[in-house]
């Protein structure tokens, strides 16, 4: 039996809970043993998908206190002797990450996507110079195996086990905390293309006519998102780019306007069960993973099919039926 | 108040070209520059000395000798001082390992601030600021967008963090590592017109194991803890796609098609 450690970022339990697929996928369902560790109220949420759950007694650590949380799990390692720590690939994930692996001294691999497992030993697969190419990383030394793992890339495949034991750690090595949170504040509306069930992108081809793909999205009852190259031009937010250097999204529906289809957005795609790209060239990377393939200019697309979906609405309408 | 910050240079990495016989990247030949992130952690330090000019900056990076001329540019500019770890033995090395070399060159000459980048281009762990913040004990925080330099006093900084749509304001404890993105708010002011023949050897160490005195078996690939066994394009699972035109009869099989899958 393999024991695994995933750190549960507050509010972010639903990462620590992707996680597990990695468990189940490097020593497969009935061989990794899930210990979760955070505060409490994060880990309410992993109830029966986790083995163990850890919280510290009368203790709840700051979220950017970076080195007690190191100093926690440190101290849980020592006790527990885990064979592998996983730590989701966030803000917060990938400065602990570093730190807890020279705290440890092990090797770490940062922002994995994917892992190979087999009688060879333990492949992690990642990312590199900016998604051109894909690199194999093995861990050398005596470990633990230690990752940060790229969110929205896995899915825990396997149901509800048992009820989950709770654990109460008492924790000694809590030091004074020499980082504070004095404001936080929402940039913009904090709607994420990560949740949404259909996304519209735009690229290079679609800088012209970006602001149109709202009235699509909203058609669909999608949102919008970005390639680099529309964010690099400023026409549209960090917050909503698609790819390596941005999110990892898995909506239903993709319609990509204008948009090539360099590897490094194409990374950005996972489990994407439909789609469909609008380009003047057929012969765009995007479209050989395209289940349509709309060859011409993305403005007059979108304002026909916006024609063709009313012309619909105003027919039923006419027809008496309620929508 | 004395700043170090980390400099990495990379291979160009939007012009870099791919053996696609061999699977490997053809680094050698490649352009280095200075990695965007870490260019903005530079103006940074520099923009506090513009404002307090009793501010020191100082450059440490590790790397090929080729690299002297562009650290040599970054002299050019208001830096006190550049130190260039470089050596042969220190080739390899992952990040594990060059976090400990730069921790150890840091550990006899702390500052007050080590200013870094959050990303680099070309491996993008963002590893070495955390672990250096680790081995010599002090806080970190990345992605800082901006460090309020009239409060940059004494032992305290505030920064500003683009966290994940959020903009957090925190205060950290001196020494501290801090890791800037890049952005538009810290530009690199221009070499001066007189500055660009100046002799800046008088400027410029160059730090061999012979001073860092590291064990061989800890650096480079014999010490580090991650080995890249391979790197591999992306295999794109291709799709039999269906194409159409931007005409009433390709509009209506998108129509039907979004009708059918429930999309509409």
């Amino acid at each position: 039996m393999k024991k695994c450690l995933i750190f549960v970022e507050d509010n972010k339990s639903r990462d620590a809970d992707d996680l597990t697929e990695v468990v189940d996928q490097l020593y497969g369902s009935r061989n990794g043993e899930k210990y979760g560790f955070g505060n409490k109220k994060a880990l309410e949420d992993l109830d029966g998908t986790f083995d163990a759950l850890i919280h510290a007694k009368n203790y709840e650590f700051d979220e950017f206190d970076v080195r007690n949380i190191t100093n926690c799990i440190e101290e849980l390692y020592h006790a527990y002797n885990f064979d592998s720590i996983m730590i989701s690939a966030t803000h917060l994930g990938r400065m602990l990450a570093p730190r807890l692996a020279m705290r440890l001294k092990t090797g770490l691999v940062a922002d994995i996507t994917a892992v190979n497992s087999d009688e060879k030993g333990i492949e992690l697969i990642r990312p590199a110079y900016s998604g051109k190419l894909m690199a194999a990383i093995k861990i050398r030394g005596k470990g633990p195996l230690m990752m940060s793992v790229r969110q929205n890339v896995f899915q825990r495949k396997t149901k509800r086990i048992a009820d989950s034991e709770w654990i109460e750690f008492p924790f000694k090595m809590i030091e004074e905390q020499r980082i504070e949170l004095l404001s936080s504040e929402r940039r913009e509306e904090s709607e994420d293309i990560r949740e949404s069930e259909v996304l519209i992108a735009g690229g290079r081809g679609a800088s012209s006519y970006f602001n149109e793909l709202d009235a699509l999205a909203e058609a669909l009852n999608g949102k919008v998102a970005a390639s680099r190259k529309i964010v690099d031009q400023q026409i549209a937010s960090r917050r909503i780019q698609v790819g390596q250097s941005g999110k990892t999204v898995s909506p239903k529906l993709y319609i990509a306007m204008g948009i090539s289809g360099s590897i490094q957005h194409i990374e950005g795609l996972k489990n994407i069960e439909h789609i469909i790209a609008v380009n003047k060239r057929k012969g765009a990377p995007i479209c050989s993973i395209a289940d349509i393939v709309v060859e011409g200019d993305g403005k007059e697309f979108i304002a026909k099919l916006l024609y063709r979906i009313n012309r619909d609405g105003q027919k039923e309408k006419a027809g008496g039926e309620e929508e | 108040m004395k700043i170090i910050c980390l400099i990495k240079f990379i291979p160009d990495v939007e012009n870099i070209q791919f053996d696609k016989k061999k699977n490997v990247l053809m680094r050698e030949n490649s352009r280095l520059t200075v990695n965007p992130d870490d260019e903005t952690a530079l103006a940074a330090a520099l923009k506090v000395k513009e404002k307090n000019p009793e501010t020191v900056v100082e450059i440490l990076s590790m790397g090929p000798e080729r690299a002297i001329p562009k650290f040599q540019d970054l002299l050019r500019r208001d830096v006190d001082k550049g130190v260039l770890i470089s050596d042969p033995l220190y080739v390899g090395s992952d990040t594990f390992v060059t976090s400990r070399i730069l921790g150890t060159c840091l550990s006899k000459r702390m500052p007050d601030c080590i200013f870094t980048g959050t990303h680099s281009l070309d491996g993008d762990t963002s590893h070495v600021p955390a672990q250096i913040a680790e081995l010599l004990n002090l806080s970190h925080i990345n992605n800082v967008l901006n460090i309020d330099i009239d409060q940059l006093m004494g032992d305290k900084a505030v920064v500003k963090v683009n966290s994940e749509g959020e903009t957090l304001e925190f205060r950290m404890s001196l020494p501290a590592v801090i890791s800037f993105e890049k952005s538009k708010e810290y530009k690199m002011p221009y070499i001066r017109y007189e500055e660009f023949q100046r002799d800046v050897n008088e400027k410029m160490e160059i730090l061999t194991n012979h001073h860092l005195q590291m064990k061989e078996e800890e650096v480079g690939l014999q010490g580090s803890m991650t080995e890249v066994e391979k790197t591999f394009m992306k295999n794109v699972i291709e799709k039999e796609s269906i194409i159409v035109n931007n005409d009433d009869e390709g509009i209506e099989y998108v129509y039907k098609f979004l009708k059918e899958k429930g999309y509409l």
